[in-house]
């Protein structure tokens, strides 16, 4: 009896392990999972196609509306309206610190551009082109890569260095590798510049003169930034040489055509934009999200700038203060390309440039073949000295440029203060009428998680104390 | 042979049955209880070994056939159960002893029961009276205050949304916090329980120290709770209930008052002088908006379950429905719910069981809810300016520019935001003793959930033609998800005494768990006015007109698979030891770290039992303790040992970016817990609980490594921190008065807990939110610029540096951590009860203390930036001329978020009273099919004590932003029993 009980004791003991043994089998099933709609980085970037794909990923990180809205709500160029939603209220009053929202934004939107066109170029020793072509394929992106990184290193420098001329002055820091751990330390302005010089000089090199999509880093795109460092730095002749040949081969839009060029129908003047389309951010919406709900209307001072006959002043203002200048289209309110360089910026580069090397007469030149193409009935202006001519081109690039992103630094570069009208600033409770160039504010602060992070970074005056 | 022998005992039996057929005769007789003789009704009388067996009436009679020379047994609940052997006599009468070891009731543990004498961890427990028929619909915010060391948050007044549950603090920065979940032995999403009956549930066990916890491994870190459902019993008749509930919800106290019209007018001429004439002032427009966007919600439910059963085989079913209204607009919760629970005894050693729910809910919810948004109508109703109609003369929404509460009014009203669930949880188990003390058993478990989430928004609604949708003419979107976790263990137990002292038990367990989801989901735009809420409203999208659907959808697998075994022994239930170890792997982690092992001893020591201790007052007096190490693995992502990249377009063109940082080196956070305590009852149970010390040390805590920004990334996840969990908890349940018609009883529980930051690795600290993580300071230390008043000469406002110096310069860099935390070091609560005769009324209160919230509504209510809102009444007293001393600086300055804004939200809160009468049976002899009534009034979130300004000082997060507050309510109940 013992013996049977044994069995059947056996038996029973034999199912359960067989059942215990299921469980085992299928345990693989629980603990090695491969990530089904996930890519991961071993496999991300191992063909010239995936390397393509890398490049647009790359182009879908440049940033560009939250510059233009620094400049807009840090400048003269806005009116707080009552109907504002409480945004940007901080950096319009000057109520900046080391964690305003916005300068984090900014620092952190430039340097993932930075990292992101870093890790591709790291990806590229590993892809082997097949052929010819595909080498080409391959060295064109890697040069649009390396604009794109000068590009986005400029406009940190722009923001977060206290000065563009002085070459010791502290930068951002330059970087030409993908920072993982790392905690790298400011470059000097020299030495940002310099990198940026170098990356553009390869990348003109790598990139085929034949390439023309405006929406893309082309060879012009890359002149083009090099004829505004070379304006924000005072090196006044290298401006003139770049901006000379852009001039020649980029037509002015006119006083018929220019409207056009903001409902993205005219492209004469676009020398790179960056392309916006249904689903991305919308540029126009830093000022109304719809042409309802309006948080910030154009100053009453921007707004009387313009003389009878500016046919920019109808392309932008609609309703006396409300800001048309991206009208979007019938799916996005205020969905337009964001215009980074256009050829009207190179007729008040070399003006600037020239006025500055006291060739008053051809920078009046310049001014007025601007003006033609803007103004219906404009007569020629003539400049009677170097303080007259900058101020006055100073003037037209608030003009033209209103709302895309110069206001700012054109303030900053040239020692101007900001000036708001009295009834631009009747609904401020803070004293946020004017602000003096000298005030530490013009310049960014780093932002606090980066000191938090990174000892090896050095706030900009005025932040710590 | 072992059949054989099972034959010729078969063959045996049919004789015997037939032979004392002959001597059956009908036993009548009365139970009453030895303490008070009262009868006692609904005692089990059953005839030992048979299935015969009735149910004593109201007055404590029986009738039952039996025979001369068998036994009856006469069970009831918290009586000793006896058996009397039917003697020549035909009438055999009791008096049931109480059992002074009904103490010892039955409590779940981990991986199965123990009685409560034989537990040596760290477990408490909350019995269903506490949690059935309170009109809550989430479980865990019933559990508030009921347990000690159990903190329940609520974050929501939103019907059916989770609470923040903590056991013992916060053991994890970046990982989860969340216990774990365990329903009749299956693994549940935790945070998702608006789609489960909790008056299905029998109690909840509430498991904390590493001896109890340990055995999940890396799901026990912070803590665990064992939910079991109502089963059938054998014996008797079926046992059929209906309880119904109606009732009210309404806005709790306010702590804040808004202006008026003419206070608004006022203030704007202050800020810019003639803005309103002195006649458009008088005359001004007042609208109170808390009139239109706060409402009297309603309560219904109805309850019914049957449950019952003979020897072989028990079943519990039960039906319910749950609809409940909040008090903001468009938000309600309908629940159906049904269960059906089985337990079968297919012979002696092999007894089958099943638990099945099944339920379907339905949400609507209010707008952006907790979110600063001016669609919030939690924000809309204190920022809309009181000098705004809700209503245009023509009877439509006054909407348009600036107008908050017209907008946020007509969103409400017209457009949609809905859920749908479907919540399946299931599991069924097997158990067979197979050989003499050892028992194999195989439960498998699922727990499923598909969810629909919808909004639709209006072309004709201000929102639907101004809130940035794609076309500006209204949206419909659609996600539905579903979840699946799927577990199986199976395990084999040896159980044996020798020589009645020593008992031992040992079980060995594999467990396989998997987690499965996937989603997809589409937002169309160009909807049709008719068709606003549903697809069929979505037109086409072109080129040209912006109505072009976004997709997206997305799908996931997660994984553990787990060997472990428990071993415990005892010497005469005076000495207790016990051990449990286990492996887990998890698929979260590379090759290097995919298993953890994790371990827990304990001892306990019966000191009651020993022969020194003379006291006849006490009861029990036990001392347990134990030592152990649990994992956390939650919070991790699925694939985050690698990195990945993501897919994203431009100018319409694919391309595919780096989306996250893997860090390969990821593996478990670890923590070690000690616990010792002590378990008592003194005079006869009238004074019981129990205290507990604890210290929880966790290392290789997940931490936000943070990078520099110029790393693309903000952080990457390392297990280079360390944190500890330090404190006490105790409960105290004293009977003051225990008499026949009355009795009184109070009971109080508490948790202190310290919780510290004691490693960042190669950090020293870094901003989290609003708060700092730092090491020496706890989880959750506000970090913030000290303020210091207005100057009285000038209005500026006043700071203080970081030397606490006061300075008119405000500086970020000034910040400090002197502003207490957001998680509450004190927490608990108490409560108290008296019944005479039928009535009975109880009261509970939970309480937290050291709680500091930052409140982020003050700065838009009290910031003459935001003027263009209506502003708090605290901005009546802003500066305007030298010598005004005031907390509130003068226009001009800039409102910068100080130490102001920190406030001390500690609080009390009467959250339950419930009154009740149970009609005596007396009144329903003649109405003989029901057999019990049950009246009640409850009322819950009745009354809070506190300092806080906000709505709610009880929230889930460490910010104030216009969260949905958590309603009074008051409901109406009966109880039928048939």
């Amino acid at each position: 009896m013992l013996r049977e009980n044994l069995k059947i004791g056996k038996i029973k003991f034999l199912t359960v392990a067989m059942v215990c043994g299921v469980a085992f089998t299928s345990c693989n099933d629980a603990i090695y999972i491969d990530p089904a709609d996930e890519i991961v980085e071993s496999n991300a970037i191992t063909t010239v196609d995936d390397f393509e794909s890398a490049t647009i990923g790359v182009y879908a990180t440049m940033g560009g509306a939250s510059s233009v809205a620094w400049n807009s709500l840090f400048t003269d160029e806005l009116q707080l309206p009552a109907s504002n939603n409480g945004t940007g209220i901080q950096v319009h009053t000057w109520s900046i610190n080391t964690s305003t929202t916005e300068a984090a934004t900014l620092y952190g939107s430039y340097f993932l551009t930075i990292n992101r066109a870093n890790k591709v170029l790291e990806a590229l020793p590993a892809i082997i082109a097949e052929n010819a072509a595909e080498q080409a394929t391959l060295d064109g992106y890697e040069g649009e890569l390396l604009a794109i990184r000068g590009w986005a290193h400029f406009k940190a420098l722009t923001l977060f260095s206290e000065s563009y001329t002085d070459d010791s002055a502290l930068a951002v820091p330059y970087l030409d590798y993908a920072v993982v751990l790392e905690k790298p330390a400011r470059n000097t302005v020299g030495e940002v510049l310099a990198g940026i010089n170098a990356d553009l000089v390869a990348a003109r090199n790598l990139i085929p003169a034949s390439a023309s999509n405006n929406i893309f880093m082309t060879r012009d795109a890359i002149t083009a930034l090099e004829a505004r460092m070379a304006l924000y730095t005072e090196d006044y002749p290298t401006a003139i040489t770049k901006s000379t040949e852009l001039i020649n081969s980029y037509p002015l839009a006119t006083t018929a055509t220019y409207a056009a060029v903001w409902q993205d129908a005219n492209e004469t003047e676009n020398i790179f934009k960056l392309a916006r389309v249904q689903g991305d951010g919308s540029i126009g919406q830093i000022y109304a999200t719809t042409a309802i709900a309006v948080d910030w209307l154009a100053s009453d001072k921007i707004v009387s700038l313009y003389e009878t006959g500016d046919v920019r002043a109808s392309a932008f203002f609609t309703d006396g203060n409300f800001i048309n200048k991206y009208p979007g289209d019938v799916s996005s309110f205020g969905l337009n390309d964001i215009k980074v360089f256009r050829v009207s910026e190179q007729y008040l580069i070399r003006a600037e440039a020239y006025a500055n090397s006291t060739q008053l007469g051809l920078a009046a030149a310049d001014y007025n073949t601007l003006r033609s193409n803007r103004i219906t009935g404009v007569t020629d202006a003539t400049f009677g000295n170097i303080l007259d001519a900058t101020s006055m081109i100073l003037e037209e690039r608030a003009r033209e440029f209103a709302f895309e992103g110069h206001r700012f630094f054109d303030l900053k570069r040239t020692g101007s203060d900001v000036e708001r009208a009295a009834t631009d600033c009747g609904l401020l409770s803070a004293n946020a009428c004017d602000l003096s160039n000298s005030d530490y504010r013009f310049t960014l602060p780093i932002p606090q998680t980066e000191i938090f992070t990174n000892p090896n970074v050095i706030q900009n005056t005025g932040y710590n104390n | 042979m072992k059949l054989k022998l099972t034959w010729l005992m078969t063959l045996f039996m049919a004789f015997v049955m037939q032979f004392s057929y002959a001597q059956e005769k009908t036993v009548t007789g009365t139970v009453a209880s030895a303490a008070d003789g009262l009868p006692l009704p609904g005692v089990n009388v059953i005839v030992k070994g048979t299935t015969r067996g009735v149910q004593t009436d109201f007055d404590g009679n029986y009738s039952i056939k039996a025979n001369q020379g068998e036994t009856l047994v006469f069970s009831f609940v918290s009586m000793k159960t006896a058996e009397i052997k039917i003697g020549t006599s035909s009438t055999v009468n009791l008096s049931m002893q109480e059992d002074i070891a009904s103490l010892d009731e039955v409590v779940v543990v981990a991986y199965g029961t123990s009685k409560k004498s034989d537990i040596i961890g760290s477990v408490s427990v909350v019995n269903s009276e506490k949690i059935a028929q309170v009109p809550i619909a989430s479980f865990d915010q019933i559990l508030k205050g009921q347990s000690p060391g159990l903190h329940v948050i609520s974050g929501s007044g939103q019907p059916g949304s989770a609470a923040k549950v903590r056991i013992r603090g916060t053991h994890s920065i970046n990982g989860g916090s969340d216990p774990l979940y365990i329903l009749d032995g299956v693994p549940i999403t935790a945070g998702d329980f608006a789609t489960l009956n909790p008056n299905d549930f029998e109690n909840v066990s509430v498991l904390k120290d590493a001896a109890s916890t340990s055995i999940y491994g890396s799901r026990g870190s912070s803590g665990v709770i064992l939910i079991t459902t109502k089963r059938g019993k054998a014996g008797g008749k079926s046992r059929v209930k209906y309880s119904t509930q109606f009732g009210v919800s309404e806005i709790g106290q306010q702590r804040f008052e808004m202006m008026t019209g003419q206070q608004k007018m006022i203030f704007d001429n202050w800020q810019n002088p003639g803005t309103h004439t002195d006649a458009a002032i008088a005359n001004a427009v007042n609208t109170d908006w808390s009139e239109y966007f706060f409402r009297q919600g309603q309560t219904v439910t109805h309850d019914f379950s049957i449950s019952g059963g003979s020897e072989k085989t028990q079943f519990y079913s039960s039906l319910s429905y749950y609809d409940q209204e909040g008090i903001g607009l468009r938000s309600f919760l309908k629940r159906f719910s049904a269960r059906l629970n089985l337990d079968h005894k297919v012979s002696d050693k092999f007894k089958v069981g099943t638990s099945m729910s099944i339920a379907y809910s339905k949400s609507s919810f209010v707008a952006s809810e907790g979110g600063i948004n001016l669609n919030n109508p939690f924000a809309a109703v204190y920022l809309a300016s009181p000098n705004d109609a809700p209503y245009l003369a023509d009877g439509s929404y006054n909407t348009g520019n600036g107008l908050v509460g017209g907008n946020a009014l007509e969103n409400l009203n017209e457009n949609t935001s809905k859920e749908a669930d479907l919540k399946i949880v299931a599991s069924t188990f097997g158990e067979l003793e197979f050989a003499k003390n050892l028992t194999a058993s195989v439960r498998l478990g699922l727990d499923y959930i598909n969810r629909t989430i919808e909004s639709g928004t209006g072309p004709n609604t201000y929102l639907g033609q101004n809130g940035g949708l794609s076309g500006n003419q209204g949206q419909y979107s659609f996600n539905n998800q579903f979840e699946a976790n799927i577990n199986a263990v199976t395990s084999i137990n040896y159980h044996n005494v020798y020589n009645d002292l020593h008992t031992v038990d040992a079980t060995a367990y594999t467990e396989y768990y998997k987690y499965h989801s996937q989603s997809g989901a589409f937002t169309g735009f160009g909807i049709d006015n008719k068709l606003v809420g549903y697809a069929t409203g979505i037109t086409d999208g072109t080129d040209t007109n912006g109505f072009i659907p976004t997709v997206s959808g997305s799908v996931a697998e997660l994984g553990l698979f787990s060997v472990f075994g428990s071993a415990k022994y005892n010497y005469d239930s005076k000495y207790f030891f016990e051990g449990t170890i286990r492996r887990d792997a998890s698929s979260r982690f590379s090759d290097a770290n995919k298993w953890g092992t994790f371990y827990a001893v304990a001892a306990g020591w019966a000191i009651h039992k020993e022969d020194f201790l003379t006291a006849s007052w006490i009861d029990t007096l036990k001392l347990r303790a134990s030592f152990g190490t649990t994992g956390n693995q939650s919070g991790i992502g699925a694939f985050q040992t690698q990195g990945t990249y993501g897919i994203t377009s431009y100018n319409g063109l694919s391309g595919q970016v780096a989306a996250s940082i893997g860090n390969n080196q990821l593996k478990w956070e670890e923590s070690e817990k000690f616990n010792v305590g002590i378990d008592y009852g003194f005079f006869n149970g009238r004074i019981n609980g129990s205290v507990d010390f604890y210290n929880e040390d966790i290392s290789d805590l997940f931490i936000n490594q943070q990078l520099s920004l110029t790393s693309g990334f903000a952080s990457i996840d390392s297990n280079v921190g360390g944190m500890r969990n330090r404190g006490f908890d105790g409960i105290i349940n004293l009977d003051v008065v225990r008499s026949k018609d009355f009795t009184w009883s109070v009971n109080f529980n508490f948790n202190y807990n310290k919780n510290e930051i004691t490693d960042l690795g190669q950090e020293e600290e870094y901003e989290l939110g609003t708060s700092i993580v730092r090491e020496g300071l706890p989880f959750g230390s506000h970090y913030i610029v000290g303020w210091a008043g207005v100057n009285p000469a000038n209005g500026e406002p006043l700071y203080l540096d970081l030397d606490g110096n006061v300075t008119n310069v405000y500086n970020a860099n000034n910040s400090t951590a002197d502003w207490g935390t957001y998680e509450p070091v004190l927490t608990g609560g108490f409560g108290t009860q008296v019944n005479y005769k039928g009535f009975s009324v109880s009261a509970a209160f939970t309480f937290a203390d050291d709680y500091f919230r930052f409140n982020n509504q003050s700065f838009f209510q009290e910031n003459p930036n935001f003027s263009q809102y209506n502003l708090s009444t605290a901005m009546l007293s802003i500066w305007r001329n030298p010598g005004d001393i005031t907390d509130v600086q003068g226009f001009g300055y800039n409102r910068e978020f100080s130490s102001k804004d920190i406030e001390d939200a500690s609080y009390t809160r009467l959250s339950n009273v419930t009154i009740a009468y149970t009609l005596p049976a007396k009144y329903l002899e003649k109405v003989n099919f029901i057999e019990g009534v049950r009246l009640y009034a409850q009322g819950t979130n009745l009354y809070t004590w506190t300092n806080y300004s906000g709505f709610d000082p009880e929230d889930d997060n460490n910010i104030a932003s216009y969260e949905y507050p958590t309603p009074r309510t008051i409901t109406f109940g009966v109880d039928l029993n048939f």
